[in-house]
């Protein structure tokens, strides 16, 4: 190897590195994305909650005693003890409503960076209080949400955010502390913010990503999946056929059930090279989103496909995210947002971290 | 590409530990949910620690194969009629009932999945005896000291302490439920007794699914033993009844 390509070679990488260094300090990423988790998991915990609060005591109260053997907490020690245990009548029902009234709070993105992490701790109280009724959706929702507390999740689409849109109007700069603090501060406050975010949104890309791969490698083992016919089995099964005619229909078709089964092993398995290019990225992103949606529908399992659907989200870009936002708010209506809120995309490329868009 | 800035030092340094933490958990990750290889088992395991339990997670969904078997918990009780006879109930499929809640439902409460983790948390622990050992599970140990002489039934055909352990605690859920079940279901007697069981049934195989007169493989039951039925309070009845009654085709 000459010295000319060595040093073509030391360049290259190097500018890569230095371009990966630029992308996870100079603005946050995935701004859209993590807000749309955000509401997702938000609206999702409280429709959740009310679908279950019938049966909260069967499930998780005094009269969930038939789980006690089970396991202790399912293995959650402290702080994940809210629920543990089985809480009394009226205990559970406050305890409920309080995980009720912060779901809402955390939907609509007030004081999030509280919001995020008291979501978690109660949910993963609430749930893994009683392991035998848990299922992937619960891994999902407790592992994603763990990284978006350390990301900017109510950058959009929040009163957080309409918010920091004040601020923003009045102070001229990001405001992370609000009144406390000198500029400079506040200024690597919101630098470092930036950081954390945007290695938030990494991790939970990666994490998301390998959720797909491993999925797919498990698949690619399973003789059912190899002769195109897996996704006929579950559909027989009782509990995953919620429209018995609906199933039946699906699965009646040869070419339909093969096709259906190779796409759900390809798209898991090939979902990290998809992302790769804009094109494919578009295909993968679709792709596991309608595959998503087929099984909530098709199967029954609405929550493991609204959480999972919700994480696919950050890997679309801002800018798309934006262009739909304006045409949306072109053919609905007046734009109401606060002067901050409104900015074009260059001011938003000129303004500090905490509110910069992405070009993701 | 937007313009590379000077970094101070505080930013190199910040950037450095949140790329070797956040390395650190995705490599632990990878090792933990992708399919078991030699090198998973011979630099994974330190990362096992590190995952459980609030990272822990299970990606072999419907996979490798998907299940090709429905799962279901079967309850009847004994009880002495006015007559003083012993009385036996029909058996009641409680499955069935807890499907009822996913059919037609866009948002299906979480009660469904009760008797499907049930069956598979029981069937786990029953698979981990001897045949011999489960000979002992599918006799009839009822009256107040039912438990303990299943027990030092169990110690005594060879069975470990911790695989009673085990055994026992997988089969008090098991009838928790039905104790409940009973209660519930037959609640003009006292349940002297309860008897659970646990059956499987296969599905039509896809090759053979627009065959004429076709039918699924017949049912495969486990048949355990009569148990004195355990303590119900009015809080467990009461939210039985609640997630079951009204799906009480």
């Amino acid at each position: 190897m000459t010295s000319s390509t060595v040093a073509t070679v030391r360049d290259y990488v190097s500018e890569r590195v230095d371009a990966g260094l630029t992308w996870v300090t100079a603005a946050r990423r995935a701004t859209y994305g993590t807000s749309l988790v955000r509401l997702a998991f938000g609206v999702g915990a409280v429709v959740y909650l009310l679908v279950n609060f019938q049966n909260r005591h069967y499930l998780w109260g005094d009269a969930a005693r038939w789980v006690s053997p089970r396991d202790a907490n399912g293995g959650f020690g402290w702080p994940f003890t809210f629920f543990a245990g089985g809480s009394g009548a009226t205990e559970l029902t406050v305890k409920y409503l309080l995980l009720f009234v912060v779901a809402c709070l955390f939907t609509v993105g007030w004081h999030t960076r509280w919001m995020a992490p008291a979501m978690l701790l109660l949910w993963t109280s609430l749930l893994e209080s009683n392991p035998l009724t848990g299922d992937q959706s619960d891994n999902i929702f407790r592992i994603l949400l763990f990284y978006f507390c350390f990301a900017d999740i109510a950058g959009r689409w929040s009163l957080d955010a309409r918010r920091r849109a004040r601020r923003l109007a009045t102070y001229g700069a990001p405001r992370p502390l609000g009144r406390l603090g000198s500029p400079t501060l506040n200024s690597r406050v919101s630098e470092a913010g930036t950081l954390v975010h945007n290695f938030a949104v990494i991790t939970a890309g990666a994490q998301i990503c390998m959720i797909y791969v491993a999925s797919g490698l498990y698949k690619a083992q399973g003789a059912r999946w190899q002769d195109g016919t897996a996704i006929f089995y579950p559909m027989q099964l009782s509990h995953y056929r919620p429209w018995p005619a609906l199933n039946d229909l699906l699965v009646s078709n040869s070419f339909m059930v093969a096709a259906v089964t190779y796409f759900a092993v390809f798209i898991q398995l090939f979902f990290p090279l998809l992302l790769l290019r804009r094109t494919t990225r578009i295909i993968a992103i679709v792709g596991v989103l309608a595959m998503h949606a087929g099984i909530g529908l098709f199967m029954g399992l609405p929550f493991f496909s609204l959480f999972i659907m919700a994480g696919d989200c950050i890997f679309v870009r801002d800018s798309t995210f934006r262009g739909m936002e304006e045409r949306v708010r072109q053919r609905f209506g007046r734009d109401r947002r606060p002067a901050g809120m409104a900015d074009g995309p260059t001011a938003r490329r000129t303004a500090a971290p905490e509110t910069a868009g992405s070009r993701g | 590409m937007e313009k590379s800035p000077a970094r101070p030092v505080r930013a190199r340094v910040a950037m450095v530990v949140a790329l070797a933490v956040a390395g650190f958990h995705m490599i632990g990750t990878f090792f933990y949910t992708a399919p078991s290889t030699p090198a998973t088992a011979e630099v994974g395991g330190p990362f096992t620690a590190h995952m459980r339990p609030y990272f822990g997670q299970s990606w072999r969904i419907f996979a490798p194969d998907p299940q090709t078997i429905d799962l279901r918990i079967w309850v009847r009780a004994a009880y002495d009629s006015p007559t003083g006879e012993q009385t036996m109930t029909d058996w009641v499929n409680l499955s069935e009932v807890f499907n009822a809640q996913v059919h037609h439902a866009v948002l299906p409460a979480r009660t469904w999945r009760i008797p499907v983790s049930l069956h598979r948390y029981h069937s786990g622990a029953l698979e981990d005896l001897s045949d011999t050992q489960q000979a002992v599970a599918f006799a009839d140990h009822t009256g107040a000291e039912g438990r303990e002489a299943l027990r030092d039934a169990l110690l005594g055909a060879g069975a470990s302490v911790s695989t009673v352990e085990s055994y026992q605690r997988a089969e008090d859920a098991l009838y928790e439920l039905g104790s409940n079940a009973a209660w519930v279901l037959w609640p003009d007697v006292a349940p002297g007794a309860v008897q659970m069981s646990t059956s499987t049934q296969g599905v039509v195989p896809f090759s053979e699914r627009h065959t004429t007169g076709v039918q699924r493989p017949a049912e495969s039951f486990v048949r355990l033993g009569w148990r004195a039925p355990l303590e119900s309070t009015a809080a467990e009845r009461a939210g039985f009844a609640e997630a079951f009654g009204r799906y009480v085709p």
